[in-house]
């Protein structure tokens, strides 16, 4: 990093040295989905680039199915998939299916075999309409598809998304996450999802390797986590007329708002606890709710560390 | 890394899929070349008219102009300029990730992606030449000749797309490299001979710069064609033409390796 002092910085600087990443020490199994994820400038873009070859490490060392990628790039890129939410790998004045046709001359795949598989993802991906479109001409929802169709043609065994649904309306995230849990389930791929959307992580992931600060400052269960952080639950319930809580459950009240009533219960209270906050007065509506993902998560950014 | 032919042919194809969705475009470029070609012909023809000049660097007229055409449609062969601002681009931006994640090399991926328009535009070019080559007369090459220039003329594409994509590697380095190919494009102009015919020097220093890469760029395809080298002279150049082109291809590609190792991807 320079730092810049106007005019001066024309005959001399300052250089800084930053590590971006410090003590990332990870073992990924075949068939796993992962979820990794930090906050803004915590290492995860840098982490997938050492991952897939683009980026030399400083020190350390990397191994992904035998290859060293950053050595080993031209081979070892033969059995990798890569989507960037944000680039696009696809021809952008050509058709998608010409895009395709190219990725099949350069990952030097069987005819029949390449044909039968984009068969499987114009059904899968709904894609028929689009192969004879030009890039340009489709929607971000479309390109997405298409870009994770066409990093898959290829078979990888291993496949890096860095946030690929980014931009996405509700729908075509949906459809997103549900390929990709197919291709995981079916064919074994192993991947590593790198987003800022927690929902894709509760739907898809059952390992978190969360990073902070170019560390890793969680690594496991998805179940686990939300178990460490998740302690209570929030009850809301409307009654027909206001409520005076006694003393038991005056701690538990949230908020309130009238006859609205937010009680935040243990979780392993819940089910004892909600009928007596039932029969307080005459209820007209209850909901229960869990905090998600995100909100575990907002606390970790800002707590900055969640070590087990 | 094994080079696989037919993943390259693929390349060249969806460029020039690309390149055809914009039709005008492409005819632009297509004739833009032919255009200059004829401008520079006419403007030294107008130059020996006004100057009364029967020679200019061991060269009659015709043969000159012939020189000049020969040189300049050569040029057009060349992919360089438009693989440097790519270049340039992708790296400053991080869009070259994209290219690092799939198994291609890269500086043989942009020199074929950029290899449409000037090759369509040599063909295009070779008709003219040869039309205005028969038109003007002069100096016609013999057999020895004509198997030399054929030689030659590889090695300076080769060698002049060398310098381009060195100067575009740069990019890893440096944020800006146009000022370089601009100061690039100027001394290479004098020092190929694509300006005037390195002859014109005479002596040591003519001799010197002809041994030299530039010189590959220009005067020798072009002394070879017109009859200014000819026999061991000429075979001798067009040897030291393949050696210059290993250099800078050895050069480029360990510049490129280096590149790699400090690239730090933009973006995230």
């Amino acid at each position: 990093m320079k730092g810049q002092r106007g005019w001066k910085s024309l005959f001399y600087r300052k250089n800084r040295q930053v590590d971006v990443i410090h003590d990332i020490n990870f073992a990924v199994e075949e068939g796993e989905f992962i979820g990794y994820i930090g906050p803004n400038g915590a290492g995860k873009s840098t982490t997938i680039k050492l991952l897939t070859g683009i980026l030399y490490p400083s020190s350390g060392s990397i191994r992904v199915l035998g290859y060293e990628p950053h050595t080993q790039r031209y081979e070892y890129t033969y059995h990798i998939g890569v989507v960037f939410g944000q680039r696009s790998l696809l021809e952008y004045d050509i058709p998608v299916s010409d895009s395709f046709e190219l990725y099949r001359a350069i990952y030097e795949l069987d005819r029949k075999q390449y044909q039968q598989r984009v068969g499987e993802f114009t059904e899968m991906l709904e894609l028929e309409d689009l192969l004879h479109i030009p890039v340009r001409k489709l929607s971000l929802g479309q390109r997405m598809r298409c870009e994770i169709a066409a990093s898959l043609l290829h078979r990888p065994k291993v496949i890096f998304l860095d946030e690929p649904t980014i931009g996405l309306d509700a729908l075509s995230k949906h459809e997103i996450r549900e390929f990709l849990q197919r291709i995981n389930e079916q064919e074994k791929v192993t991947i590593i999802l790198t987003t800022h959307d927690m929902d894709d992580i509760e739907e898809l992931c059952e390992r978190i390797i969360f990073i902070h600060v170019g560390n890793i400052v969680y690594d496991g269960s998805l179940t686990t986590l939300m178990n460490k952080y998740v302690t209570h639950k929030d009850v809301e319930i409307v009654y027909e007329q206001p409520v005076a809580a006694p003393a038991a459950f005056a701690s538990l009240v949230k908020e309130t708002d009238h006859n609205r009533y937010v009680f935040s219960v243990a979780r392993d209270e819940t089910v004892r606890i909600v009928p007596e906050l039932l029969n307080l007065g005459s209820a007209k509506d209850v909901s229960i709710h869990e905090p998600r993902l995100e909100d575990v998560v907002k606390i970790m950014y800002a707590n900055g560390n969640a070590k087990e | 890394m094994r080079v696989s032919a037919g993943k390259y042919l693929a390349v060249f194809h969806a460029q020039v899929k690309n390149l055809f969705e914009y039709k005008v475009n492409v005819y632009l470029k297509l004739i833009r070349p032919i255009i200059m070609v004829l401008a520079v012909g006419a403007l030294w023809m107008v130059l020996f008219e006004k100057t009364g000049k029967e020679e200019i660097g061991g060269l009659t007229q015709r043969t000159f102009i012939i020189y000049l055409l020969i040189i300049r449609y050569i040029a057009v062969f060349s992919p360089g300029g438009a693989s440097i601002s790519e270049m340039n681009e992708e790296i400053r931006t991080g869009n070259i990730t994209m290219r690092l994640v799939r198994p291609v090399h890269y500086p043989l991926w942009l020199f074929v992606r950029n290899l449409p328009v000037p090759l369509f535009s040599g063909m295009i070019g070779l008709l003219v030449v040869t039309v205005l080559a028969g038109v003007l007369g002069g100096h016609v090459p013999s057999g020895g000749q004509l198997v030399c220039f054929v030689f030659s003329v590889p090695a300076t594409i080769m060698t002049q797309y060398a310098f381009y994509q060195g100067i575009g590697i740069l990019s890893f380095w440096i944020y800006d490299v146009f000022p370089i190919e601009r100061f690039y494009k100027m001394a290479s102009s004098i020092l190929s001979g694509e300006m005037i015919p390195l002859t014109i020097f005479g002596g040591m220093a003519q001799t010197v710069l002809q041994f030299l890469p530039f010189a590959s760029l220009a005067f020798i395809p072009g002394g070879i064609y017109t009859g200014l080298f000819s026999g061991k002279e000429a075979a001798a150049l067009v040897a030291s033409q393949y050696g210059w082109a290993a250099i800078l291809w050895m050069t480029v590609l360990g510049m490129y390796r280096k590149g790699l190792q400090k690239y730090e991807a933009q973006g995230g």
